[in-house]
């Protein structure tokens, strides 16, 4: 213990050894999770100093030592709260600063990927013959599982931000303002189009590894190359998810310049990730191309898809730009 | 989710001002508010002379200022990351002591905090006069 040595001129503070042990007990629970040196000990000689004065007060209003330490220690309360509240160390997982773009990152990351954890399960099980019964236990099950996951990992993001954040956070300006409902208008068509075609697109994805209706001695052929798996397709998979929150990021906010670079972003990502597997022609299955007789005519057929991909990443890209500098983020109401 | 999140925005406004149902409760919770800020005004300004944690208290408490140890000494550390107070280890004694001193920026805004104090008065006295 680095704590002040009592004067040995004034033994009477001391007598009993068990009764400074309380104190010694509670600066240690205090402090022991204060990492910088220099900060603990500074913190414990000032709750030292505290308590040892707390305590000289109740015997001077009659109390026996004994009793004198045990009131101070709690009046002073628990003490990691105390050392919080000394520290300036916010004592909610989530203030207000971040509440609220918190919830609504939760309510948006939630409701996108469990819907589409529910359809990929779904049609893995239809395609693998199970029962009504086990689709829907199976389907909901990982849907559930998988909504506890991403609101864990979302509120532990904001945890740690809210901790690491400097107070001068982003303000809130009314352009962060949703549009007004428009009435199944363009914003709504593309979000709905847009979510369609990102659950379709990862159903097929699980649907061709798990549920491919090729068989060779009555084992399922996946049809794109299953060590893709790691990390190519997950890359992928965790891509979909995030185009999933874009779309509803663009019905909400609209095309601005922040919507229209991290549309950008994703495309190119996409692109960075499928584009080495296709010129190396890795994508397809080694066992199905064989089994299908394609040999000759996979390189040829990579290299189309590859160009595709690129015509459709700058299309993409291109779009989302245009869109802004048209400025279609207004008057949509 | 609506109600979700009105029960757990309510909860968490219910836990930070602690509504008292009753009266007293009520007094009790508009006098802490609406001395809040005297704590720090009254710090600084005894603080012109060096003292300690404890000392502090019970000057304030004598004085009719009535505040609670586990708001003061939270309230000294945050007024020196502030640079309003400057801070001094005491070893002289038996017992080591954080002594703490207004620094020349506290006693700006003491007297800042002073010159508005009596404004507020001031202008709650004609309110109060007006009225029939």
């Amino acid at each position: 213990m680095t704590s002040p040595a009592p004067s040995p001129s004034r033994p009477t503070d001391r007598k009993d050894t068990r009764m400074s042990t309380l104190t010694d007990r509670y600066v240690y629970a205090a402090t022991r999770l204060v990492q910088s040196e220099d900060e603990r000990k500074e913190l414990q000689l000032e709750l030292r100093e505290r308590i040892e004065d707390t305590i000289s007060a109740l015997e001077a209003g009659g109390l026996d030592r004994e009793s004198a330490e045990r009131q101070a220690l709690t009046d002073l309360g628990d003490p990691l709260r105390v050392t919080a509240e000394y520290r300036q160390r916010p004592l909610h997982l989530i203030g207000p600063r971040f509440f609220y773009m918190w919830l609504r990152i939760l309510v948006i990351a939630v409701s996108v990927t469990a819907p589409i954890v529910l359809a990929i399960n779904v049609l893995v099980a239809v395609a693998a013959g199970e029962t009504v019964g086990q689709v829907i236990v199976g389907g909901f099950g990982n849907a559930i599982a998988v909504a506890i996951h991403v609101a864990f990992w979302v509120t532990l993001v904001f945890a740690v931000v809210e901790r690491v954040a400097p107070d001068s956070a982003d303000a809130w300006t009314p352009d962060l303002l949703p549009q007004l409902p428009s009435g199944g208008g363009r914003g709504r068509a593309d979000l709905i189009a847009s979510i369609v075609c990102l659950v379709i697109f990862g159903a097929l994805l699980a649907w061709q590894h798990l549920g491919s209706p090729f068989l060779v001695d009555g084992a399922r052929v996946p049809i794109l190359d299953p060590a893709l798996w790691v990390p190519e397709l997950w890359l992928v998979v965790g891509l979909l998810v995030l185009e999933a929150v874009h779309a509803f990021w663009v019905y909400r906010a609209g095309w601005t310049w922040p919507t229209a670079l991290t549309n950008v972003a994703l495309s190119v990502a996409f692109a960075v990730v499928v584009l080495p597997v296709l010129l190396q022609d890795r994508l397809l299955n080694p066992a199905f191309v064989q089994m299908q007789g394609w040999e000759d005519w996979t390189g040829t057929g990579t290299m189309i898809v590859a160009a595709g991909v690129v015509i459709v990443t700058v299309w993409e890209s291109i779009a989302g730009v245009v869109r802004t500098l048209r400025g279609e983020n207004a008057g949509r109401a | 989710m609506c109600l979700l999140h009105y029960c757990v925005t309510h909860t968490i406004v219910s836990a930070m001002t602690t509504e008292p149902t009753h009266d007293d409760g009520l007094l009790a919770a508009h006098l802490q508010e609406l001395r809040r800020g005297t704590v720090v005004l009254a710090a600084l300004a005894v603080l012109r002379e060096p003292g300690y944690g404890y000392a502090l208290l019970e000057q304030l408490t004598g004085h009719g200022i009535a505040v609670d140890a586990n708001t003061l000494y939270p309230l000294l550390r945050r007024l020196e990351k502030q640079g309003l107070l400057v801070s001094e280890w005491n070893t002289d004694e038996a017992r080591p002591r954080k002594f703490y001193r207004t620094s020349p920026a506290g006693a700006e805004l003491a007297e800042a905090l002073m010159t508005d104090w009596r404004r507020l008065d001031a202008s709650l006295r004609h309110l109060t006069a007006e009225m029939p």
